[in-house]
């Protein structure tokens, strides 16, 4: 498997990515977008893309299980809603709407590299696995071991990035925050994973989420260093933990940072001032101003 | 011994009238375009004055030239560790506002002003702007004394004057002043060449010209600051500095720069000095008194035998020896040694040299009467109205010694011609005073001669330029006129 | 996803950073060539010397360091997440950032005001001057708008940036890093091109002729007019 997926990432991203190489790039972008991709292929994109949140057979995860999922609605309404679930649930679908409050408000975010036929694929695919005994996506197995305070701990080391990831990944507090993390709080890039538990819906979604994170900022950032399963544990741990203790609002912490800059910047600019206090300000006009005509020298 | 010629200077400055006719023919040639407005690589300085730009010479502010610290050398503001933390924002640079804004008239207006009760005017314009200003400021403001009370009440040079003196420079009736005229003093150790982030001064190897290169030159503008007679100019426009270029093309020529070729008091000399290029770091190191004589054993004898093997040796021509042979600046500065550099405690080497000025004849009040006669020959020498002190800041380093001989060997001339032509001096007297002046007859007729009566081609010793070798030398000087800088083969356009 | 804004992305952050890579390097040589007297920083400090220095020196200063951060972020991204590991050191990183950040805006207003405040510069003022402080003006304002609202840029840099720039570099971009980045980190890329490929046409072009030899270079430059190969 491990293999498999290795070759898929090499794979697919020189065929997705071919037109925009260097001044072939150039002239190709409004060309013809080919990609040709065997089962194996699908199988692994949907592993990296759709696994985190759906299984095929194992149960519902933070989106629907997508066993049969032909039978619930025909191809080309399901083909749409792959391409830009936004859009449909937008244009006010009532299925669609019916998938968002079953997932609790959490839209499905648009997939990297998604094209109508790639769409097609994946629904074969999800076809061809659907009929079968079991599924190789019937859902990962995940230690329900009940969390220590030492995960708790862990995980918020994980977190912030002082306990850093095995494969290199890079730590949450780049971009996200958690309710009374610390002084000025996490990053803001991606959204605060204060309630993210709760969002996700629960333990195994979340660590299912995990595993791969799906959205298309955090999937090119995390496809070559994953996140390791004892390290998820942790994770989530932590993550359940800062919903239970629900820190306080802290989002003044950006106005602070930019007032810290601020007072930073003036006493820079006074530094300046002192560190140049002897620049040329100008003989004539003074001597001239300040030279009241004297009758003698 | 690393022998190299140099074209350099004298300014005789007893004779100059100050008519400014040298900086209108250099204006007329150089520095006539936009940006350029406001340069005067020649000026003529009314002294006691503040000069151009405004108290150039007060190095606290413009912090000028080099400063001897713990045994070497540095510049003042413009040293590499400087340069490089000030290169945004040059900290000792003088704006606009300690020149001046040049300004032409509204001449159109004498003819297109509607009818009225009054006669039109010229109202002045900016030639940087257009519009309408108030001039404040000019080239030479302080002409003639004018504003004095201002301007020549804070000529640096008269630090260190007692209030007596400086009561006798200023007193009603007894007014004093001379004319200070000033190019680029193409120094040996050049601060702006130092100076330049962009190595874009350069000193000719073969002449000693320091000439700003236009294409390599980047507006980072520390040869502004780091000259200390301010003789690099910003050219606002172009965004290059410029400086005077002792008119290069009309020197290959065999011309004489248009300064010294129209001087109407005929007070310029040019000639070759060979100088010994490997002393110049030791001699410029030098305690601010040894500091001229270090600067005059620099210039090596052109007849020394030795002297001539070590110029052959260095790919001196035949020809440029026997013009520094013939030399006039050799003969003021070091045989007759009457031509002193200016402010040579800038350590900048100046290779334009002054011969100092006499002061009107003395007259010293003693109660009631005026007394005239005294019993010391060189009285007035030494109670000249331009007191030595004012003059020695001004050319002798702070130290009075050096122009005390120069003054001292004028006067002694002087009147050893008086005692030849007039007899109103004993032959006896004057041959007295021409020894206690250090001066025998034969220096003195030939002083007289080259002070007096000197033709054009004795004033202007001008090495012969082999054409054959050089690259610069081969256009025509004319088409140099009115581009921006020399050498350019594309227009010269101000940068995006 | 929508296959017009799928070409538009490829557009923006795929093909223009080439483009402008391209103008920016046979720009500024055939500048060099064609209009070596062109190159200079053109400084308007002799018209104006009390304000160039609360524009200059806190624009340069400022500039440089922010510069010299990507630059870091971009080469050594592993190294600055190890140092941003520690939140205390990630907070002290990204405030001196700020704090720069805020020094080259300062700077920059200060000199667009300067410019048009003496009737003495707009003379020495072009469009192509003018042109270049907007675009700087966005640039920085945008990356300061970033380090506010989308904290903490130092870390997500070196996750997100720094594999699309080496994508970049490497020929073989990947845009998918930057795809979903909120609006005004596009703007601040976007804009990042537009900067470099306007560079050959303004005064930035002084930032390719820092004089470095100056630091090593004997203090007296003497030229020989001689035909090479004669004693000199």
């Amino acid at each position: 498997m491990i293999g498999i997926e290795n070759k898929f990432n090499k794979s697919t991203q020189v065929k997705r990515y071919r037109d925009i190489k260097f001044l072939v790039g150039a002239l190709m972008v409004l060309g013809a977008f080919p990609l040709v991709a065997s089962a194996q292929e699908t199988a692994a994109y949907f592993k990296q893309n759709c696994y985190s949140c759906h299984t095929i057979g194992g149960g519902r995860l933070v989106g629907p299980d997508l066993k049969d999922v032909s039978n619930r609605k025909d191809r080309d309404w399901l083909v749409r809603f792959i391409l830009n679930p936004q859009a449909m649930i937008d244009r006010g679908d009532p299925y669609a709407k019916q998938i968002l409050e079953e997932a609790r408000g959490v839209v499905m975010p648009p997939v990297a590299g998604l094209s109508r036929d790639r769409a097609d694929q994946i629904l074969d695919f999800i076809e061809v696995e659907s009929a079968l005994e079991k599924s190789q996506f019937e859902g990962m197995k995940f230690s329900d071991r009940p969390f220590t305070p030492a995960d708790v701990a862990l995980g918020h080391a994980l977190f912030t990035g002082r306990e850093k990831f095995k494969k290199g990944g890079p730590p949450c507090i780049s971009c996200h925050t958690v309710r009374g993390l610390t002084l000025l709080g996490g990053g803001r890039l991606g959204v605060d994973l204060t309630k993210v538990s709760e969002r996700i819906g629960g333990r195994k979604p979340l660590s299912a989420w995990l595993v791969s994170p799906a959205t298309v900022t955090m999937q090119p950032v995390f496809r070559n260093n994953p996140l390791d399963a004892e390290e998820i544990l942790p994770l989530v741990a932590y993550f359940e933990d800062a919903a239970k203790q629900s820190g306080d609002d802290d989002s003044v912490a950006p106005l602070a940072f930019f007032l810290m800059g601020l007072a930073g910047m003036v006493l820079v600019l006074g530094l300046f001032d002192v560190i140049w206090k002897n620049r040329f300000r100008g003989v004539r006009r003074p001597l001239v101003a300040g030279g009241e005509m004297r009758t003698s020298i | 011994m690393n022998v190299r010629s140099q074209v350099s200077m004298v300014f005789h400055l007893d004779k100059c009238i100050g008519c400014h006719t040298c900086s209108i023919a250099c204006k007329n040639i150089w520095t006539d375009r936009k940006g350029t407005d406001y340069m005067w690589w020649n000026n003529v300085e009314t002294k006691p004055g503040t000069g151009f730009p405004t108290r150039w010479e007060d190095q606290d502010k413009y912090k000028g030239g080099w400063e001897k610290k713990n045994g070497s050398i540095n510049l003042k503001s413009t040293d590499k560790k400087r340069i490089v933390l000030n290169i945004f924002h040059n900290p000792h640079m003088p704006s606009m506002d300690d020149y001046y804004e040049p300004w032409t008239y509204d001449y159109q207006n004498l003819f297109t002003a509607k009818e009225g009760p009054d006669q039109p005017t010229a109202l002045p314009v900016s030639k940087i702007t257009g519009e309408q200003i108030n001039v404040e400021s000019g080239p030479n403001w302080d002409d003639d004394l004018g504003g004095s009370p201002i301007y020549a009440a804070n000529d640096p040079n008269l630090d260190g004057l007692t209030q007596d003196q400086k009561d006798q420079l200023q007193a009603i009736e007894r007014l004093v002043f001379f004319y200070f005229p000033r190019i680029c003093n193409h120094c040996l150790n050049p601060a702006c060449v130092a100076s330049c982030p962009s190595g874009a001064l350069y000193k000719r190897g073969e002449d000693g010209i320091v000439l700003i290169d236009q294409k390599k030159c980047r507006a980072w503008r520390s040869c502004v600051s780091a000259c200390p007679y301010k003789k690099t100019y910003f050219n606002w426009f172009t965004g290059k500095s410029e400086k005077c270029i002792l008119c290069f093309p009309r020197v290959e020529t065999g011309q004489a720069p248009a300064c010294f070729h129209t001087c109407v008091g005929r007070i310029r000399y040019l000639g070759v000095l060979l100088y010994d290029a490997d002393r110049i770091e030791e001699v410029a190191n030098l305690p601010d008194e040894e500091l001229i004589e270090g600067h005059r054993s620099l210039i090596l004898d052109p007849h020394d035998p030795e002297v001539i093997k070590a110029a052959k040796k260095n790919g001196i021509p035949d020809s440029v020896v026997a013009s520094a042979q013939k030399s006039p600046i050799y003969k003021f500065v070091i045989e007759w040694r009457i031509a002193l550099p200016p402010h040579i405690e800038y350590r900048t080497m100046p290779m334009l040299y002054y011969v100092p000025p006499m002061s009107p004849v003395m007259a010293v009040r003693q109660g009631e009467t005026i007394e005239h006669v005294s019993d010391n020959l060189f009285h007035d020498i030494e109670d000249a109205r331009i007191p030595m002190k004012f003059l020695a800041n001004l050319f002798g380093g702070g130290h009075e010694a050096k122009v005390a001989y120069a003054l001292r060997k004028q006067k002694a001339v002087r009147w050893y011609r008086r005692a030849v032509t007039v007899g109103d001096v004993t032959m006896e007297i004057a041959k007295e005073m021409l020894n206690q002046a250090d001066c025998t007859v034969e220096e003195a007729e030939e002083i007289y001669r080259l002070t007096s009566l000197c033709t054009f081609e004795e004033r202007f010793v001008i090495p012969p330029s082999h054409r054959e070798e050089a690259i610069e030398m081969t256009q025509d000087p004319h088409e140099r006129r009115q581009s921006t800088g020399f050498g350019f083969l594309s227009g010269p356009r101000r940068g995006l | 996803m929508d296959n017009a804004q799928h070409y538009f992305d490829q557009l923006l952050f795929g093909v223009a950073p080439y483009l402008a890579l391209i103008i920016f390097f046979l720009g500024t040589i055939q500048r060099y060539r064609a209009q070596a007297f062109s190159y200079s920083s053109l400084s308007s400090q002799f018209l104006e010397n009390k304000r160039h220095f609360w524009g200059m020196v806190p624009m340069h200063y400022g500039i440089l360091f922010v510069l010299a951060g990507h630059v870091v972020a971009f080469m050594f991204p592993r190294q600055l997440l190890a140092w941003n590991g520690h939140p205390v050191r990630l907070y002290i990183l990204e405030i001196t950032a700020l704090i720069f950040g805020l020094l080259t805006l300062l700077g920059l207003v200060t000199t667009l005001v300067r410019r048009f405040a003496f009737s003495k510069l707009r003379t020495v003022t072009s469009t192509a001057d003018v042109v270049l402080h907007l675009l700087l003006l966005v640039q920085v304002g945008s990356g300061i708008y970033v380090a506010v609202t989308c904290s903490w840029g130092s870390s997500w840099f070196a996750a997100s940036a720094s594999p699309y720039l080496w994508s970049i570099i490497t020929l073989d971009p990947d845009i998918t890093y930057v795809l979903a980045m909120p609006f005004a980190v596009k703007l601040h890329i976007v804009n990042a091109c537009l900067v470099i490929g306007f560079f050959p046409f303004t005064r930035l072009v002084h930032i390719l002729v820092i004089p470095n030899p100056y630091l090593w270079r004997k203090p007296q430059v003497v030229r020989w007019n001689r035909a090479p190969g004669t004693k000199g």
